[in-house]
Order: structure tokens, then sequence, then C-alpha cells
């Protein structure tokens, strides 16, 4: 008789508890006591323990205050307040002796201090200020005569200045004055720090900035769950904790300086928490989210002997009797803002992923002309790139940043054509046209720019071609014809196995591809056109259309569900990237967000789920 | 009253997050102008943004002078742009 390890090459291990983590250790929250007063942005004492922790300050919301609490082990003691309400503030130290720098004041927390206080174990005191007014910024100390600041959200300008700014500015505090220490390879605001002044690390929001003292330096490894707004602790830069979040919510992180490794969820998602202690045996408290401000603490405590939790181990539960398996989740997701084009835009070519995506030509309503200009998105910023060589709008391609492809377009509205350009990642340069001049049509190249296809469209305001043809590298060639021919329909998938949707007047029709023909399969929901869409044959999103349509329906496979719609409803946009991780750029509107960038986003974690029966 | 009305102008990255998507009703419209769910989160993002506050009368009439303004452009296009392009359409806000 076949076994499972005969077949598989390993047994199902039986277990009395679930795994809690991927590495040799595990870990653990539990409650501890609770804040007297719920607030989230507090100052923390981070070079504290998980029994020996101070909070001070932060957002009541509503209300800044200026309350200071002591932690130990137990329970928190209300301890006499901060000379001026503030929250978000650069903090370092321990219990009994502390600095909370700059942050905000204001009701509406938008305006940044340099003013800073000491901490001596039982009041606070007015000491030098700060060079640089910030909030949000990593701060690392081990009492009220040394330590540093670094990054934060400058914010300039009064009234309340928007766009915020990071900052890369690092300042070291020696008792008695501030003095510039190295600069952030990369400004960052929101992120926070772990370990001591000669050995720290910040983390996030995807990679991580380590600090010997004087200068920093970038450490590639990435999170498991890109975030900002979290809470951390940690020994050294070498050795720390990172825990909830936005948009991580519950997700915790631990680093042994070499990658990061998740382990057990916070009990109660949040952000804008805080924390001290270390990599096994952690403080997190406060933060907002649902209810709006936290009192909660919780404790981390590493468990020795605990089981590893790698995604994808199958193990029976002796405990509960249940066969069970580890495997990756997805949240719910949602659109938020990403950063906004240089040019604004619809009707142009996007492909690529959600932090490395394409923006290629198309029709600028603000300047009332069709664009040449080409941008890169990096999931923080985009980046003006080479010019195409042919201005057009109702164009369509595929490919990567390093490797793209564009092809079709409307010349004028009577007029279309079939130029093809390559990108080879330093400018354009024109291939082979396609048979059939076309705009406005549908392609699904995914990231390959050597194989795609491109199918109906139109070759005039009131002719649709049927036909579709395949990209091999050098030339286009008919190969098919797509069961109802129309324009403005969205593609996603790859040239052998794709799905397209909608299109005019708007339709509701959904057809799929096999490699060799087109089966027409479960329509959308709601009709739509001039619509985007991101993912592969069998997971993923069309959203946006016209007019204004901020709709967003997903595909599994079998059938279309809709999910979180964009913030800006918005036609002819771009899109790119996947079902957990897509983004949409530009558009033709009547006014507003035709330069708008937004990010699809599903939180994930690795869970222990139960094998269903059937 | 289910939403509040307000302007602001989308700076880009952060400006509504993940986090406050999930806490809270918002869609942008025409001339800047946001609808904003009801509660404490939707409160303190209008804040974060300095928002300015509007009436859902007065956000309305923002958005329909943006409308009108899009419309009249439509309307003064060539019929071959009127062929490929769809007239901008009325918004009521939520």
């Amino acid at each position: 008789m076949a076994t499972y390890k005969g077949i598989k090459g390993f047994t199902v291990q039986s277990l009395a508890t679930d795994p809690v983590t991927i590495t040799g250790a595990s870990g653990a929250w539990a409650s501890g006591g609770s804040l007297n007063t719920a607030r989230a942005a507090i100052g923390s004492a981070n070079d504290g323990t998980q029994t020996a922790s101070l909070g001070f300050g932060g957002n009541e919301l509503p209300g800044i205050s200026n309350k200071t609490e002591s932690y130990n082990g137990t329970s928190w003691t209300v301890l006499p307040t901060l000379n001026t309400s503030r929250g978000a503030t650069g903090s370092f130290g321990v219990q009994t002796s502390a600095v909370a720098a700059g942050g905000f004041t204001d009701a509406n927390q938008l305006l940044p201090s340099t003013a800073v206080e000491s901490w001596n174990g039982s009041a606070w005191s007015e000491i030098t200020e700060l060079s640089t007014q910030r909030i949000n910024s990593a701060g690392i100390g081990a009492s009220n005569t040394s330590g540093f600041v670094s990054g934060g959200n400058i914010r300039p300008g009064s009234p309340p200045g928007v766009p915020s700014t990071a900052s890369a500015l690092t300042e070291s505090w020696n008792g008695s004055s501030w003095t510039s220490g190295g600069a952030l390879v990369t400004a960052l605001e929101d992120n926070k720090a772990f370990g001591v002044v000669t050995s720290a690390l910040i983390a996030g929001p995807s990679t991580s900035q380590s600090y010997n003292g004087s200068s920093w330096s970038t450490v590639p490894a990435t999170l498991n769950t890109t975030r900002t707004q979290f809470g951390a602790g940690g020994a050294s830069a070498t050795s720390g904790i990172i825990f909830g979040g936005s948009p991580a919510g519950a997700v915790t992180e631990i680093w042994n300086g070499s990658s990061w490794t998740e382990v057990s969820d916070l009990a109660s998602a949040r952000r804008n928490l805080n924390g001290s202690g270390s990599a096994t045996s952690a403080l997190a408290f406060g933060g907002q989210g649902t209810p709006p401000v936290f009192s909660a603490t919780e404790e981390f405590n590493v468990v020795t002997g605990g089981t590893a939790k790698n995604e994808g181990q199958v193990y029976y539960n002796t405990t509960t009797n249940l066969l069970k398996l580890t495997k990756t989740v997805f949240g719910t997701a949602t659109w938020s803002s990403g950063s906004n084009m240089g040019t604004p835009r619809g009707s142009h070519a996007g492909f690529g992923t959600q932090s490395a995506s394409s923006a290629v030509s198309g029709y600028d309503q603000d300047a009332s002309a069709v664009t040449v200009n080409y941008e890169e998105y990096d999931g923080s910023s985009w980046s003006e790139k080479a010019n195409v060589n042919t201005a057009r709008y109702g164009v369509v391609g595929c490919g990567t940043t390093t490797a793209g492809l564009i092809y079709g377009q409307i010349i004028n509205p009577s007029s279309v054509g079939g130029l093809t350009e390559e990108w080879n990642n330093t400018s354009w340069s024109v291939k082979t046209a396609m048979n059939t001049s076309r705009g406005n049509s549908a392609t699904a190249g995914g990231g390959n720019a050597e194989a795609t296809f491109v199918v109906s469209g139109q070759v005039s305001p009131s002719s649709f071609p049927s036909a579709m043809e395949t990209w091999n590298g050098s030339s286009w060639t008919e190969v098919s014809e797509i069961n109802t021919a129309r324009r403005n329909l969205s593609g996603f998938g790859v040239s052998t196995a794709a799905i397209v949707a909608g299109g005019t007047s708007p339709s509701i029709l959904v057809e799929s591809w096999n490699g060799s023909s087109w089966t027409e399969i479960t329509e959308l929901n709601t009709a739509a056109e001039e619509s985007a869409a991101s993912g592969i044959q069998t997971s993923g999103l069309v959203f946006g259309g016209a007019p204004n349509i901020a709709r967003t329906e997903e595909w599994n496979g079998s059938s279309w569900t809709e999910v979180a719609d964009l913030a800006t409803g918005r036609n002819q946009l771009g899109g790119s990237g996947t079902t957990t991780a897509g983004l949409a750029f530009g558009a033709e509107n009547p006014s507003g967000g035709r330069n708008a960038t937004e990010e699809f986003t599903a939180p994930q974690s690795i869970s222990n789920v139960t094998v269903a029966s059937s | 009253m289910a939403n509040k009305y307000c302007t602001a102008t989308n700076w880009g990255k952060d400006f509504f997050t993940h986090e406050e998507r999930t806490n809270f009703y918002l869609s942008g419209q025409p001339g800047n102008v946001w609808v904003v769910g009801d509660n404490t989160h939707g409160d303190a993002w209008i804040a974060k943004v300095s928002g300015v506050s509007k009436t859902q009368a007065e956000a309305q009439a923002i958005v329909d002078a943006e409308v009108a303004t899009a419309q009249a452009a439509w309307d003064a296009e060539s019929d071959e742009y009127k062929a490929t392009h769809s007239r901008p359409t009325d918004i009521t806000l939520p």
C-alpha cells in the first residue's frame, strides 16, 4: 500500500500544539495591564524592558496627551505629566531616565516641534531644542544623557504644510547639546528603531537601515510584511522585534541580524503603537485602529521547544484531532494612495508590478495633448525615463521596467496605428508594426515583453476588429479571433492564458484565452468599459471605468466578486500587479485623479488552517 | 448624516492609507472634493490632510462646476473626438 511518506518523501507530523514560528524559537503575545489612558503615538523609553517601561504623551483622539505612565510588568502607574502635551515624539531612554524630542503639539497633529523634554525619574524638564522640527522620528538611547533621533516627518510650511516630507537627518544628544549625526541612506518617517546608540536598526518600510554610531547603511533583507507606524524593541542592530503597524495590523516579525521571521500575531491589530524590550521579551502598548485608541498592553515572550511553522507544512494536531497545514492567508484588500505621477495621463500603456510599474505615453487632458513621456514607479515615487519615439494614446503594453513593449495607438479619433516600440531599460526603439493597426485594444503579456498578444480594439470609431495577433519578440502574427469584437476592454494574464473583460458599450462580457482559442465565461457583475486590470488567468482584478467608476471586481478563476472601491473613480486608467498587490494610475476624468496612483494591497500572514474533510 | 465633505489636494503617498480605507468611507470627486465617512476616523483624516470642510451643497456645487467645465470642453470637440471619448456625466454626491 502506498504511504504518504512513499509518495511525498516525508511523513505527516503529529503535534500536540499548532506550530507558531518558522524558526527554532517560538513566541506568543499575552495580555498585560492596560494603560490608564488609552492613546496612540505614545513616546516610549524604548531601551526599557518588558517589566520596566515608560510611556508618555500621545494622541487621545481627540486631544493631545501630556500623561506619563510607568509599567512594572503587571500594571501602569500614573506619574507627573509632560510640561507640554505632545505626541509622536522621537523618544528614548529607560524607565527612570528618558527624552521626548519633537513631535506634534497642535490639535491637528500636523505642526512638528523642536521642543525637547527630559525625564529624571520623577519629573519632566525642558531642555535644549532639536535643530530640526520633526514628527515620528525614530529614537534610540540608554538615558536622558545619551541618544539620538533620526528621520521623521518635517512637514515644512505654515499653515500646516502639505505634502509631508520625510527627513534623513540624525541628531545626537550628549546630555547638553544636539549635534548632527550621520544621515539616513533613505529618508524615513513613521518607522521605529531598536538597539543602542552604537548599534541600532530602523526597520522598514521594506528594507532596513543600520547605524554604527556614526553612519547609516542599508540592510537589504526585506520585511515579510511591508509596514510603517509599528512598535519595536531590541538589543542591537542584529536582534530586535517589530509588531503591528500599517497595513500589517497584528503581524510580528523578529530580526536576527540577517533575516526577518514572522512569529505570532498581536491579539489586537493596531498601528501607531509603541513598545520596549527585546526580541525575546517585548512589550507593546497603546495604538490606534478599532477602537480609535487602545489602552491594551501585550507582552511577547519566547517559548523554547516550540515547533517550526513552515508554509506548506502538513501536520496532525493530536489535541484537536484535526489534520492541519500552514499557508499564507490574505486579509481584506483596500486601495490606498500612492505617489502622483509627474505627468497626468489617460489612455496610456500600463504594466509591471505594484512596486515596479510603467506608465507610457497617453493623453494628457491638462495639456490637451498626447505625451511622449514615460514614467516608472518604484513603490514610493514615479521617476521620468526616456521618452517614447511616437506620442500616442489608446496604447497598450506589457513587460517590466527593464524590458517593456508598447503597441497600437489612436492617432486621431478616425485614424489608428500599429506602431510597436521596445524598452531596453535605457531607451525606446521602433519594432515591427502590428498587421492590423488598432487602438483601445486588450493585451495580456504579463511581465514578458517577448511573448504577448493584442486583441480586438478599434480601427475606426465604429469598426472593431475581432482579430488577435501574437508577438514572438520580433514580429506579429494573426492567430485567432475573439468571439465578440469590442474596444476599451481590459485584459490580464499571460500570452497563453488570459482573460479579457468588459468593453464598449459598456459590456459585461468576459472571454478566456487558453493559448489556442477564446471561450466566453462567467460575466462581470456590472458592465464596464475603459477599465484597467491586473493579475493572472485564475486570479485577477478589473477596476475603474467610464464614467467615473470606482468599482473593483475580483476574478477567482470561476466567478466575479465586487471588492473594495478605488477612492477616486476614473476611466482610461493604467493598471498593473496582482490581486493582492495591484496598482491603478492615471485617468481621463473630468478633473482630479488624472495623475493619481492607488495601491491595492491585501495584508498577509502565515496561518495554521484545518484541512477540510471534503 | 452619513458623510462629511471637504476639499483637499491629494499629495500622493499616504494621503489615504490602507488602514484609513478600512476605517471609514472615502470617495474622491472632481474639484478636489472628498466625501468622508462621518466617524472619528474620518474626522482624524480630514485633520491630517488639512481638509477644508464643506456642506454637501457646497461640495456638490464644486463638483457640478467642474463637470460642467468638462462637459463644455467635450461639447466643443469634433464629432470624431466624441466618437471615442465619453461625455463627462453629472455626479451626485452620496
